[in-house]
């Protein structure tokens, strides 16, 4: 059987057990979600992306489908990070598994500022924190090592494994495989960019977790075109800690746990 | 919101040469007039469930027109989820319904179709074309412009990105006749069903709204561009 993943920040641990979590922004708040599948069987929950302040939705926000999966262009709205908790602090007390927090900040400022305020947050297990703009890895990593709940740092696999082997040198605790971006462009010429998800990324995934696996002294969670319980054994096999799901928990779930 | 398994109980063609697929479902997920549902065929892999809004409701189930162009036959199964969201509320006693297709198909306003009729109503359809088996007591006019004032009931149902034009059109709140009598279906993808992904946000007099959770359709008054 699978181990679960420890995630420890020297001052508090969480255990997620069994090491399977959802991708941030495929189950919310967890307000809807135990309507599509059986909580139990993920180890814990991942948030929608918060932001300090509110963020509205994207006027152009939109979905496009393509042959191996589909681009989501939302503008991650929220309502920020205080009414986000305000909301639902209750709720996640009555969820089965540990909540784990994702985070987008736009300066190391806003970070710290986010962890500050989650650190008082008894109800949270641990944070995610999204790493858009690589230039900020060493204060993003920074910031999470002197954190009192566990961290985990995500990173873009676009750029290969480099940002996350800087990122452990860095001082990072864990980290955490994001969706890539992508671009589409219709026939009128009307463009889309946004993250991409689904079972095409599988094997890109495999082969960066293969190389994280080999190189990584930190654990990290894997996602990337999860489609069944052999893809994500697989990728624990390469060497990743925990595995992210995303596109099948809006399908048929019951495919993946195995 | 419930999931369960639907069965193809026939096909046929449509007026402009698309096939529709009759499911057979259970109470349950059987969808009122407004309400989308979440499909995926049993034998055919997507990255993503498809969104439809059935044409026509029966007892037994629904119709649709077919949501890929894969081939459907009777027997195949279909995942659904749903119902989701806020259907169309008609006032009871609303005897002049205007439905409006704006720069939208006009399925998902045929099941309010055989209400009207069914009360009594009379029913004007503003539409680019008149679609095939629309029953003869249903007039169609290309604009909605001539029949605002008669009507005392009006339901449309426009593209998401196109609800700025619609207002316009409508001149806002409508005719005074049509304040507290107007609701409008906003038509866009819904990626998962669960207020998850915030694809199908909207702005309203409180906010933005997810259209799979507080809409699809809304009373005209909450709809902001």
């Amino acid at each position: 059987m699978n181990e679960p993943l420890i995630l420890s920040s020297g001052k508090r641990e969480v255990i997620l057990d069994p090491p399977l979590l959802n991708t941030a922004g495929f189950l919310g708040f967890g307000e809807m979600a135990g309507s599509l599948m059986d909580l139990r069987k993920l180890g814990g929950l991942v948030t929608n992306p918060v932001s300090l302040r509110p963020r509205s939705p994207a006027r152009d926000a939109d979905v496009h489908l393509a042959a191996g999966g589909y681009l989501l262009h939302s503008g991650l709205p929220n309502p920020g990070l205080e009414r986000t908790l305000a909301a639902h602090r209750q709720r996640w007390e009555s969820l089965p598994l540990p909540i784990i927090l994702h985070l987008i900040a736009q300066s190391a400022d806003e970070l710290d500022q986010m962890i500050m305020r989650v650190e008082r947050e008894t109800i949270v297990s641990a944070v995610e924190v999204g790493v858009e703009n690589l230039a900020m890895i060493e204060a993003f990593a920074a910031r999470a090592r002197r954190a009192e709940l566990p961290v985990l740092l995500r990173l873009p696999p676009e750029a290969g494994p480099q940002p996350f082997l800087q990122a452990e040198r860095a001082g990072a605790p864990a980290l955490s495989l994001g969706p890539p971006r992508g671009s589409w462009q219709d026939a009128d010429g009307q463009s889309l960019s946004g993250r991409y998800y689904g079972p095409s990324l599988y094997p890109l995934a495999l082969h960066l977790s293969q190389t994280l696996g080999r190189t990584l002294t930190i654990p990290f969670v894997a996602a990337g075109g999860v489609s069944s319980s052999r893809d994500w054994r697989a990728l624990l096999e390469a060497g990743a800690s925990a595995v992210q799901l995303d596109f099948p928990l809006w399908l048929q779930p019951e495919r993946v746990w195995g | 919101m419930r999931r369960s398994q639907g069965k193809v109980e026939s096909t046929g063609i449509d007026g402009e040469g698309k096939t529709t697929v009759h499911v057979r479902c259970s109470p349950e997920l059987r969808p009122d007039p407004g309400q989308a549902l979440l499909l995926l065929h049993s034998s055919r892999p997507s990255s993503m469930r498809h969104t439809v809004h059935p044409n026509k409701i029966r007892r037994g189930g629904f119709r649709m027109r077919a949501p890929d162009n894969g081939h459907w036959q009777p027997g195949d199964t279909v995942d659904l989820l749903g119902p989701i969201g806020r259907p169309f509320r008609p006032p009871e006693r609303a005897r002049r319904w205007l439905l409006v297709a704006f720069g939208a198909p006009v399925s998902p306003l045929l099941p309010l179709i055989d209400i009207a009729l069914a009360n009594g109503a009379d029913v004007t359809l503003a539409s680019s074309s008149r679609p095939a088996g629309l029953p003869s007591d249903v007039e169609v006019l290309r604009s909605p412009g001539e029949a605002l004032p008669w009507a005392d009931y009006l339901a449309a149902c426009v593209p998401r990105k196109a609800v700025g034009e619609l207002l316009l059109q409508l001149g806002g709140a409508g005719p005074s006749q049509l304040r507290g009598r107007s609701e409008i279906m906003v038509l866009s993808t819904l990626p998962c069903g669960i207020g998850a992904c915030g694809i199908c946000a909207v702005p309203t007099s409180d906010g933005w709204s997810l259209s799979c959770q507080m809409g699809p359709v809304y009373p005209l008054s909450q709809l902001r561009e």
